[in-house]
């Protein structure tokens, strides 16, 4: 009877032991992914053609990623979120150069029309 | 060896060779991206970016050689590809910062440019006053010698005694004729002075979207050198722009239809920089103010008249904003 009881208190802690071991495998990482797709988003990346094919992309991965690390393959969604967090930095990258590219534009437009303006000689470029 | 067999033969080494090289198309995209970023501006322009890239491709050629068939291969090879179009987009941006910063150092430039012009064209204008002067003193000195020559004159009638009587008559008649007309000359004097400040306080209203005459702002012939009356206008524009700051307006000349269309274009642009020129050297910032010569396209009245030219030849005020 004793040498029962102590199976039993025995099969419990091993029992136990792997609830927790399951508890405690690592969820996996989306901040980074979702961080660049946030800032994808604020820097206007939807509104910008060559901008919001990645930022499409980003957010597909990132769903994805969700649905493999919610049928267990953590290992395979984590990589994927390292293409979600690539495609969302890429995104942010060519909004902010869309931005610089109208900038330029209409400060040499300004130009311009100054010299226009004033009968100036236009600058050759 | 039958055909047959040799075809096996290769289909089968080619099929192993293929095994065993094949990258994924994540990993040829990845090497191509690079390839094309580091022949380009990157490597000058963001060379930090470029290596970051090339540490990307790195670490996918690893895992492919480590395990060729692995998610996380491609996945190391599509960051790869990322990155390095990422460098190019960073380069392209750095393009772009260069062009704003050089068109901003060609607008201060243009800026500078124009000051020196309207400078030059303020110093020809004094030139001009300067000259006109010189012939207003001249002809002051030429009436006191004919004056001088008149007195002389009488003196001589004076003293020839069977004309002093009729001598006199003559002066003391002259004497108040120009008493008369000094009296005149006082009184037209004192209304125009009067004129003058009654126009200086009116108030120009300057409306978004509307169009003032500055009527009064007058100019000598052929030349953009602003007459002393136009001030009284011009005084009255400079207050209606202290009144609104925030107000842009273009400067718009206008000229009859005497002479050539060119002539008359650019002679409508100075006049109406000399306008800017004057409210400028007032203390209106000359970024508020835009200047147009539209020459003789905009006629108000006809060109038959003397009046109607004369209402043609004008300076116009466009409220912008």
């Amino acid at each position: 009877m004793r040498h029962l009881n102590m199976a039993m208190a025995a099969g419990s802690i091993l029992f136990a032991a792997m609830i927790a071991g399951c508890g405690s495998s690592p969820a996996i990482n989306k901040e980074p992914s979702t961080s660049a797709i946030s800032a994808a988003e604020e820097a206007g990346a939807s509104k910008i053609p060559s901008a919001s094919l990645y930022l499409q992309l980003a957010k597909e991965e990132l769903d994805n990623a969700q649905r493999l690390a919610g049928h267990g393959d953590k290992e395979e969604a984590q990589s994927l979120l390292l293409r979600a967090q690539a495609d969302g930095e890429l995104a942010v990258v060519l909004s902010r150069g869309d931005a610089e590219k109208t900038e330029a534009t209409q400060a040499i437009e300004r130009v311009r029309k100054l010299r226009q303006d004033n009968q100036l000689p236009q600058e050759r470029n | 060896m039958k055909p047959i067999t040799s075809f096996i033969i290769i289909a089968f080494a080619g099929l192993l060779f293929g095994c065993a090289t094949a990258p994924p198309s994540e990993l040829v995209n990845a090497r191509l991206a690079y390839q094309q970023a580091s022949a380009g501006q990157a490597a000058q322009l963001v060379p930090a970016e470029l290596h970051k890239a090339q540490d990307a491709l790195t670490a996918a050629e690893k895992s492919f050689q480590d395990d060729p068939k692995s998610f996380h291969t491609r996945d190391l090879a599509y960051v790869a590809d990322r990155k390095a179009k990422m460098a190019e987009a960073l380069a392209a941006t750095a393009v772009g910062n260069a062009s704003t910063a050089k068109a901003n150092k060609d607008y201060e430039a243009a800026q500078t440019e124009i000051v020196k012009n309207t400078k030059e064209d303020l110093a020809a204008s004094q030139r001009s006053a300067d000259i006109k002067a010189g012939q207003l003193a001249d002809a002051n000195i030429a009436a006191q010698n004919a004056k001088s020559l008149a007195d002389a004159e009488a003196l001589r009638v004076k003293q020839q005694g069977d004309a002093a009587v009729e001598v006199q008559r003559v002066k003391d008649s002259s004497s108040a004729e120009a008493r008369s007309v000094k009296q005149a000359t006082d009184a037209d004097a004192l209304r125009a002075a009067e004129q003058k400040s009654r126009d200086a306080n009116t108030i120009i209203v300057l409306e978004k979207g509307k169009t003032v005459v500055l009527k009064g702002v007058t100019f000598e012939t052929n030349k953009a050198t602003l007459r002393d009356e136009s001030e009284t206008i011009l005084t009255r524009a400079y207050n209606a722009m202290v009144a609104n700051p925030s107000v842009r307006v273009e400067i718009s000349g206008h000229t009859d239809n005497v002479g050539s269309e060119q002539a008359n274009q650019t002679l409508s642009l100075k006049r109406a920089q000399a306008v800017r020129t004057w409210l400028v050297q007032k203390g209106i910032a000359s970024n508020r103010m835009k200047t147009v010569g539209k020459g003789m396209d905009e006629p108000v009245a006809s060109n038959d008249t003397d009046a109607g030219r004369a209402e043609n030849r004008r300076i116009e005020f466009y409220v912008q904003q």
